[in-house]
């Protein structure tokens, strides 16, 4: 197999230049030169990313099709002929039977698509052999110029051949090495950057979503192997996100998918919780040990190994249920209806079709509205509940904020949302602290066979969690006040100017 | 990893243009192919265009002291590499002889890429001889290619018998003979096949017939498939592909 050694050009803009010195300078031959986009492919689980292998669909302006199968960087095979429009079962795709098997049963969707100009050159030997392959990439990107890329090929066998021509290519062009797939450089550098205010309402959802669809595919493996507690945070913090999405896009989305993946993502939330919490009473018990008193160390590692096992338990169960064919069908369903462009269309609800920056203020100042009334009525008797439903609310403000930041005014989403982060921080505490108190209980409650000492220490940690979680109900009082303050409710309008009449 | 070898006691029955093509369709499909060409002429190197030189000499891979990695190099088509034969070769037999369990070193040598390919085709030299005891003991599948005429089938059934003969040595070698070089228009090589067939009912179907696409290959200096796709020889191959596929699966 070859090895690939892939470059960005720095100060060059100009491809003809670069090609001048490849051609005239350095002797090869041009085989081919296409302009086309290129879909990175991958199943909804994200497995050829996590098995590091890229299934690239290109299609030249010339109507030309291939499928680009990569794994590490080199071109393992190149499939000519394959009109394959995604989402495509790898089964039935004509794939290689060792490419299936790494895709697993998943259909193939759109991760990425980039539009590029792709040249690929050869170095030959006297007996006109290949011996080197070089491919130069103009990969375009609407929001960043991107640097030429230059990948040298060195075949098998020809390694110092390939190792001379590269020393060539330092002589003349100015080469910073990257290891970066190019479509995975473009789809980095303009993730998140896509958002305009005058594209339509349904245009930001969809590419707010689609982000939101890749976190959650980038963390899915990571999550599955349990190796890493941030990869839940994260997964669980992107599915919190399309949820809100999915609730604030009522006048914007088709009404039954909606229902439908609110339902879906709903459980897939739940499906996590367990783990989450086990997690986090993995990651606190230093805190505890803090709590207790260092002396008093040894009475808490029994309580640790209970939280581990809890935590392994709780992990195989998500595991499974990640598995599941519901959690399958959902995903492929999801990603189906993302990459369908006939259901992303401007009639699809009331709102779809209006452009982005009024819609999302109008949602953010709802949300905005339902923080304030909620909190308003919070008593110092009100049941943990109502602050629970506060939290709740302060979240999807947030992640309305945050999901549309780009197109709002940057000053004012800075307004509210510093003291929006302070409200969350301490009802996060109050309700995490207290779920975990109770979770602590529950553990030890079936344990009998725990030695006083354990049992006296876990008394002292569930005292520790209550009284943290009373303590930060408290202060939430004044987090509140400070968030429902005049110069907020101003920042708030001033996300975009407010019309009388505006929608929603 | 599965080892095939295009074998044939006698020389000119379309071997290394088997071996060449089979392996190219083989790669096209997505598999990983190494071809090593065994035969001191070298054809099959000279049709990709690969100087037939082993560093250190094929002698030293037949021996053990060097990795058949490192004498592979890519061809100019994708997940297609080859070890180049070099003019040395003509001495495998002696080299053979004199190594320890000589039957087993072309399979020794095979072990040290097992995890690199799934394909390996063997091109090998016309003869009966200890480097064709080493080729079957190294192959699960031996693809014979043999014109139907007279001292073509005759050669077919001496190796036949050998198979018969020597059950130790070839373990679970199979025999896929096809007929190659194939003239329909001539009223004796449709008759020998009929017949033939009729003694070999395991013969495989598909049959390459003779074209002028094959003979281009000297010139091209690449597989049919590479510079005359979607041409009769090109799909001949791809249908033998298949085939031996099925066979092989059929197990």
């Amino acid at each position: 197999m070859s090895e690939v050694e892939r470059f960005e050009v720095v100060g060059v803009g100009d491809i003809a230049d670069v090609l001048g010195v490849l051609v005239d300078r350095l002797g090869l031959r041009v085989d081919h030169d296409e302009h086309g986009d290129r879909r990175r492919l991958d199943s909804t689980d994200r497995r050829l990313a996590a098995a590091d292998v890229v299934l690239e669909h290109r299609v030249s302006d010339g109507g030309a099709a291939d499928l680009v199968w990569a794994r590490s960087g080199r071109v393992l095979h190149r499939i000519a002929g394959v009109p394959l429009v995604p989402p495509s079962d790898p089964a039935t795709s004509g794939l290689p039977a060792r490419l299936v098997e790494i895709a697993g049963s998943s259909p193939l969707v759109v991760a990425d698509a980039v539009r590029s100009r792709v040249i690929s050159l050869s170095s030959l030997d006297d007996e006109e052999k290949t011996i080197v392959r070089v491919v130069v990439d103009d990969t375009a990107s609407e929001s960043d110029p991107m640097p030429l890329l230059i990948e040298v090929v060195a075949l098998r066998g020809y390694r110092s051949e390939a190792e001379r021509l590269t020393a060539d290519l330092h002589e003349h062009f100015a080469l910073r090495p990257t290891t970066t797939w190019s479509i995975d450089r473009s789809a980095v550098r303009t993730s998140g950057e896509t958002l305009i205010g005058t594209m339509t309402a349904i245009e930001g959802w969809r590419s707010v979503m689609r982000r939101l669809t890749a976190n959650l595919n980038e963390r899915f493996v990571g999550v599955l192997s349990g190796r890493d507690p941030e990869d839940l945070h994260a997964f669980r913090v992107a599915i919190r996100r399309i949820r809100t999405l999915l609730r604030e896009g009522d006048t914007v989305l088709a009404s039954d998918e909606r229902a439908h993946f609110r339902t879906e993502f709903l459980w897939l939330g739940d499906v996590t919780t367990p783990t989450r919490d086990a997690d986090v009473l993995v990651a606190d018990h230093p805190q505890f040990v803090d709590a207790l008193g260092v002396d008093h160390r040894d009475w808490l590692a029994p309580l640790l190994e209970l939280f581990w096992s809890h935590r392994v338990e709780e992990q195989a169960r998500m595991a499974d249920e990640l598995r599941s064919r519901r959690r399958i069908d959902f995903g492929a369903a999801w990603a189906a209806w993302l990459e369908d462009d006939a259901r992303w269309t401007a009639d699809t609800a009331s709102a779809a079709g209006r452009p982005l920056l009024e819609v999302a203020a109008a949602s953010v100042r709802d949300a905005h509205r339902r923080v304030i009334r909620t909190g308003r009525s919070v008593r110092k008797s009100s049941p943990p509940s109502v602050l629970h439903d506060l939290r709740k609310d302060a979240k999807r403000l947030r992640y309305l904020l945050e999901s549309f930041a780009p197109v709002f005014d940057a000053d004012a989403v800075a307004r509210v949302t510093e003291p929006l982060r302070r409200l969350q921080d301490e009802l996060g505490t109050f309700q995490d602290d207290a779920v975990q108190a109770l979770a602590v209980r529950q553990l030890v409650a079936g344990r009998g066979d725990l030695a006083p000492d354990v049992e006296i220490a876990t008394d002292a940690v569930v005292e520790h969690l209550d009284r943290t979680s009373r303590r930060a109900r408290s202060r939430s009082r004044a987090a509140f006040d400070d968030f429902d303050d005049r110069r907020v409710r101003r920042a708030v309008e001033r996300l975009v100017p407010v019309r009388k009449g505006s929608p929603r | 990893m599965r080892v095939l070898a295009t074998y044939n006691i006698k020389g000119g029955v379309g071997k290394t243009a088997s071996a060449v093509n089979l392996a190219h369709v083989a790669a096209t499909r997505g598999d990983r192919v190494l071809v090593w060409d065994l035969d001191p002429q070298g054809a099959a190197t000279f049709y990709f265009r690969i100087k037939p030189k082993v560093p250190g000499g094929g002698k030293s891979i037949v021996k053990g002291s060097a990795e058949l990695g490192d004498a592979i190099k890519a061809t100019d088509h994708e997940n297609l590499d080859l070890v180049p034969a070099d003019f040395s070769y003509r001495h495998l037999d002696l080299w053979l002889d004199d190594a320890k369990k000589p039957l087993t070193r072309i399979r020794r040598a095979l072990r040290s890429v097992a995890e690199e390919y799934d394909t390996v085709i063997l091109d090998c030299p016309p003869s009966i001889s200890l480097t064709s005891e080493g080729i079957f003991r190294a192959a699960d599948a031996l693809l014979v290619p043999t014109i139907p005429t007279t001292l073509s089938l005759r050669t077919y059934e001496q190796l036949d018998r050998f198979i018969d003969d020597n059950p130790d040595m070839v373990r679970d070698l199979r025999i896929l003979g096809f007929f190659s070089i194939v003239d329909r228009h001539r009223r004796l090589h449709r008759r020998f096949m009929s017949e033939f067939r009729e003694a070999h009912p395991d013969l495989l179907e598909s049959v390459i017939v003779n074209s002028n696409d094959v003979e281009r290959m000297g010139v091209e200096r690449r597989p049919v498939g590479a510079f005359a796709r979607g041409s009769r020889a090109a799909k001949s191959y791809e249908s033998l592909w298949d085939e031996i596929e099925r066979r092989l699966a059929d197990r």
